[in-house]
């Protein structure tokens, strides 16, 4: 018996005195982590995760430009007509997919088709809008509009243009006649793209392996990864001791805080911040009482502790998971009012405003207060607010969600709880995507329209920038807009978000030099643009 | 009765339990309010879509006809759609299950080759320091929640002492060994892939470890009290008084029949470890059925929480019949067939 | 009282010292948590709080177990933690111990049809790891205390069955419940006069170590967000979101993670006792 027990402590000192052993790689390595799944299919791409894969497996017509706006990527130029209904882009010679073959125009069309029927992922940013897609000849498309929509180049970069002789190669049975599933089971797994990096192994729910694709069309600068590793789902803890051994380099922007503080204070580690084009909002269910009078919305936004909430985001002289808001448009979008005072507490004004307001301590509803489970930093949110209302004297009753759920629960003014906590970034490059989720009655049922507004002038004036095509005009649009909505507080607007990620210091981040940044994070998370030392 | 009598009863007893189990999940997924289609389809979801999907995965109709459904896609071995990945339940856990597989059966070693011969060795130094020592190291095995034995172990191995890896099951330096049994120790043993097989022995020892921790103390506690009792038998003091060396009196004599009771016990604790690697697995990023589990619960995910369910209570029915026969094997005299199911 | 301590029982009991620590220990804990608003040091900390000032502060003595990240006192959340696991194990218990043991009298006395649809049943149930099936259930209903009752009483009643038809199987054939039956005595009588009394031995230990796996399993559905909703306090959630701080702030997870230790330990050890004591195997 005791040699038994003297070989198996022998093993296992053998085991863990050999672990300490690694192995160096020479390769250069990019390894970063984001939320639980990974979607690769272009079409159905649609959380954060799904986003940077997707945009840099694949490529679009026009890409974010740094400090905003878009730029040309595959199509080189393109002209707009007078009636700004046709758009004729001149496709970039020399595309190569990833099996070698040339993009042309029947990739590009067949693509705008796929979206067009398949109406997954952000087929609702081109429904309604685009009429018709041709190829004119091999390097030029002309998409025609049904009406006039300003953001449609910003909605493009959302457009990813896919291989079609791959995915016309390896259809399988589905729903849509001749074209099988339209190659979604392929794409699920496989890559059908021209972006910098190629797929070598994905596994949803665990990682997925890209190389880089040494065809790309722009080339790769010096420092660019050869290997992109993207985990999915790792807990605080585990993120934490894996970076601090060097098994990971990049955390992704959902853990809590004090985690990325932490991870700061290690040697070789630095927390960074990635100001972007969203905000932080509580969402405020306009229609559900008691919070569907307006007074006792300025009421709550006047009672919250601000400052206790920024000193908990911050975790270092200039990185905080946000900053300071004067209104729901963040200050790198159109629109954004640098004339309007920050927002902060005012507990006399708070109760002045309650006085006026039809709330009844005694027979009034208390007010629902959900955060859903993904972040620590929407509890904290949540239990600030409960408290702070507590102390004008307004009844709150706290809950958590997981994501599925509150989704679920957005689909009625009944369900949907009178506030939550949200992060909420724009779709595109361009700030209406973001007014028309949070806002536009067409969006309510949707989690991210909890705030039921439902009022006809900020659904018309949004409406009304869609179609306008003059900047200046559009700007002021969505000033007048931006001037409702702070009257209206259908939100307490908490802060202009910003990304906070750990790194380790042998990576460079796009974002890190502000030349280089959109704010748009899918963008920012450019791996081609990565440096890895 | 003969043993292949024997086995054909058991799984037979086994595929009603499965039967059952099947419709036990199946109603408590679909009875209690929430829409999964509308849930599945992510962040954002045209009314239109949600009607695909629900149309689709046969939401709108009764509910024994969705079981029904769900029944014939069974036996054509297709568990329905994740709603979560989107892809086929049955792939995705034929993708998960070999890694939960070897890490149940590496803490099932570890649980074995530890928790026994600690009972061994307290029975046979029965009320010494030895004892108590080996009785409280187990004690704290079963009391103290495997998650914080995971946590614990993990910071202490990997965060301050730096000897193991923390997350996954293959470094990045590796490629997974060409697949056979989806089990990377054994298919790098297979392969002849001896660094890889060491490095994916190092990623399994941590998770292992912190699973068999729980089972371990019990196995260790049950072969210390049937030790004990067999021990006070009088063929025990026969062969001391015949000056039979101890360790041989131990091995040869006490531990068989004091097997049996352990064995038992043991299949048990199997259960309790599949259930525990649902907290385990996420600590350790261990890409496993159970990892896939939770999230399916947390996500509310009805064909994937279906599945995982049916595969462990098969994965538990069928070494519940390997500790029968086992039993039976250690014991002639034990009846095959006489236990129930 | 006197009686007790004089009693062969409490002699068999207490020769283990560490049965009576483990009784002790439990009784110390049920006291504290009914007297907890009167000796917790700041209640109001247990419901809508929060003080970003004064987060993660050390173990020191204005706080016994320091403080959390909210700026919450640790040892207040603790005491009234321990309220919801003595409350949800005595609810458990509450129910699965008479389903149980109604089913398993029912199907070990009268055999046939009974025993096969009762037990086939709990072989359903038990097919199962416990954990996995509270789980699931709680995945679909919102986490309350009422709710984390019933997911683990579903599926905590076919161990009592299983016990008592064991015993009930056993028992059926004794001298005196035959004579009982000679004699004319209706079958409830039987069932709750005579066979039920020699289950209470088994029974009662079972509960001891019940009572540690149900607070096991709580703490391990808090743990991945399937526990209480917040504020309240629950010691799984405690020790899942103190793990963050590791190992720096420690006290996060260490006391919460301790505190489910002590509790659980307590009720093994009284089990130990208690089987000792009544000579019974479960």
């Amino acid at each position: 018996m005791k040699r038994l027990a003297m070989l198996l402590s022998l093993a296992l000192a053998v085991v863990v005195l050999h672990a300490s052993v690694t192995l160096a790689a020479d390769k250069r390595i990019f390894r970063l982590e984001e939320a639980p799944v990974g979607e690769i299919e272009p079409g159905k791409a649609t959380d954060f995760a799904d986003l940077i894969l997707v945009s840099n497996i694949y490529d679009c017509l026009v890409a974010p430009r740094a400090g905003g706006g878009v730029q040309p990527h595959v199509a080189e130029s393109w002209t707009i007509s007078e009636d700004g209904l046709t758009y004729m882009f001149a496709l970039r010679e020399g595309v190569k997919f990833h099996d070698g073959s040339t993009m042309d125009s029947g990739d590009v069309v067949f693509s705008v088709e796929r979206m067009m029927t398949m109406k997954e992922g952000f087929f609702f940013l081109f429904d309604g809008w685009i009429e018709s897609w041709e190829a004119v000849d091999p390097q030029t498309v002309r998409i025609t509009l049904a009406k006039r929509y300003a953001p449609f180049l910003a909605a493009l970069t959302r457009l990813p243009l896919v291989n079609k002789d791959l995915v016309m190669a390896n259809l399988a049975e589905g729903e849509y006649g001749e074209l099988g599933d339209y190659g979604e089971g392929y794409l699920s797994q496989a890559d059908g793209g021209s972006g910098a990096y190629s797929v070598k192994s994905h596994n949803k729910q665990d990682l997925t392996v890209m190389t880089r694709f040494d065809d790309y069309f722009l080339g790769f600068p010096e420092h660019a990864p050869d290997e992109v590793r993207m985990r999915y789902g790792l807990e605080d803890a585990t993120l934490r001791a894996m970076m601090s051994r060097g098994e990971h380099d990049v955390s992704s922007m959902w853990h809590s805080f004090p985690v990325y503080k932490a991870l700061d204070q290690l040697d070789g580690i630095s927390a960074v911040m990635e100001p972007q084009a969203g905000g932080y909002y509580v969402k405020i269910n306009t229609q559900r009482p008691p919070t569907d009078d307006k007074h006792l919305r300025r009421a709550l936004a006047l009672a919250l502790d601000y400052d206790a909430l920024a000193a908990l985001i911050t975790v270092k002289e200039g990185v905080a998971g946000g900053t300071a808001a004067r209104g729901p448009i963040p200050a790198s979008l159109m629109g954004h009012d640098e004339s309007l005072p920050f927002r902060g507490r005012d507990i006399e004004a708070a109760k002045a405003e309650l006085a006026k307001s039809n709330y009844d301590p005694e027979t009034s509803e208390p007010v629902r207060i959900t955060s859903h489970l993904c972040c620590d930093t929407h509890a904290k949110v949540a239990l600030l607010m409960a408290a702070n209302l507590a102390e004008i004297g307004v009844k709150t009753e706290l809950q958590e969600m997981p994501w599925p759920l509150v989704m679920e629960s957005a689909a009625t003014i009944e369900t949907t709880p009178n506030l939550t906590p949200m992060v909420q970034i724009t779709s595109t490059p361009d700030v209406d995507p973001l007014l028309y989720e949070l806002y536009h009655s067409s969006s309510t049922g949707q989690w991210h329209n909890m705030e039921w507004l439902l009022d006809d002038e900020v659904d018309s004036l949004l409406a009304e920038a869609r179609g306008e095509m003059d900047e200046a005009k559009r700007e002021a649009l969505y000033k007048q807009v931006n001037a409702r909505l702070v009257d209206l507080q259908p939100d307490v607007f908490l802060f202009d978000s910003a990304g906070v990620f750990a790194k380790r210091d042998n990576i460079t981040l796009p974002f890190e030099n502000e030349a280089k940044r959109t704010g748009v994070i899918w963008a920012d998370f450019n791996f081609r643009l990565t440096e890895v030392r | 009765m003969g043993v292949a009598g024997f086995i054909l009863r058991r799984s037979a007893a086994a595929i009603v339990v499965l039967v059952g189990l099947s419709i036990l999940i199946f109603v408590v997924a679909r009875i209690i309010p929430g829409d999964p289609a509308r849930m599945a389809l992510g962040s954002v979801a045209t009314p239109e879509q949600v009607e695909k999907l629900r149309n689709r995965l046969h939401l709108d109709e009764s509910l024994p006809i969705q079981y029904w459904e769900f029944i014939k896609g069974l036996a054509r071995g297709d568990l329905g759609e994740s709603l979560v990945t989107r892809r086929s339940v049955s792939l995705d856990l034929i993708d998960t299950f070999p890694a939960t597989l070897e890490l149940v059966l590496a803490a099932g070693l570890i649980m074995v080759l530890v928790g026994v011969p600690l009972g061994i060795i307290a029975a046979r130094y029965r009320d010494t320091a030895v004892d108590n020592v080996a009785r409280l190291f187990a004690l704290l095995g079963v009391v103290t929640p495997s998650f914080v034995w995971a946590v614990f172990l993990m910071l202490l191995l990997s965060f301050v002492l730096g000897l193991l890896p923390v997350a996954g099951r293959l470094s990045e330096a590796f490629d997974p060994p060409p697949m056979v049994s989806g089990m990377y120790t054994l298919d790098a043993l297979i392969a002849g892939q001896w660094r890889a097989f060491w490095d994916a022995i190092q990623h399994l020892i941590l998770p292992a470890l912190a699973l068999a921790l729980a089972g371990m103390g019990q196995a260790a506690r049950l072969t210390r009290t049937n030790m004990a009792e067999v021990y006070g038998r009088q063929y025990i003091e026969m062969a001391r008084a015949f000056a039979f060396r101890e360790h041989e009196i131990a091995l040869k004599y006490a531990l068989r029949p004091a097997m049996i009771p352990t064995l038992t016990i043991l299949g048990l604790d199997f259960a309790v470890m599949l259930g525990n690697a649902f907290l385990v697995e996420a600590v350790f990023v261990w890409p496993g059925m159970a990892k896939y589990g939770v999230f399916a619960i947390l996500r509310k995910d009805l064909n994937a929480i279906v599945g995982t369910v049916l595969v462990i209570g098969a994965m538990f029915l069928i070494v519940n019949i390997i500790v029968d026969m086992l039993t039976a094997y250690i014991n002639p005299q034990i009846r095959l067939g006489r236990r129930v199911a | 009282m006197r009686r007790l301590f004089r009693s062969r029982a409490w002699y068999k009991f207490s020769r283990s010292w560490l049965s009576v620590a483990g009784l002790a220990t439990i009784l110390v804990i049920a006291l504290v948590t009914v007297v907890a608003p009167l000796i917790a040091p700041f209640p109001e900390h247990v419901g809508i709080f929060v003080d970003f000032r004064n987060t993660e502060q050390p173990p020191g003595w204005l706080y016994f177990f320091g403080t959390d990240d909210n700026g919450r006192d640790i040892f207040t959340r603790v005491l009234y933690a321990y309220r919801v696991s003595f409350a949800v194990g005595l609810l458990v218990l509450a129910i699965a111990v008479p389903v149980g043991v109604i089913l398993g009298l029912l199907a070990g006395y009268y055999g046939g049809l009974v025993d096969t649809v009762i037990m086939r049943t709990t072989d359903v149930f038990l097919a199962l790891p416990p954990l996995v099936l509270a789980m699931a259930i709680m995945g679909y209903l919102q986490p309350s205390l009422f709710n984390i009752m019933l997911a683990i009483s579903v599926m905590w009643w076919p161990w009592y069955t299983r016990l008592i038809y064991n015993l009930t199987r056993s028992l059926r054939h004794e001298g005196y419940v035959q004579a009982a039956k000679v004699s004319g005595a209706s079958d409830l009588h039987i069932l709750l006069k005579e066979i039920l009394p020699n289950c209470v031995p088994s029974l009662l230990t079972k509960m001891a170590f019940d009572m540690s796996f149900v607070i096991l399993m709580i703490a391990a559905l808090g743990f991945v967000g399937l526990g209480m909703q917040p504020p309240t306090p629950d010691l799984g959630r405690m020790v899942a979101e103190g793990v963050r701080f590791m190992p720096f702030d420690w006290w996060m997870s260490v006391f919460p993670g301790l505190a489910i230790l002590i509790l659980v330990l307590a009720f093994n050890l009284f089990g130990d006792g208690l089987r000792d004591m009544l000579d019974v195997d479960v």
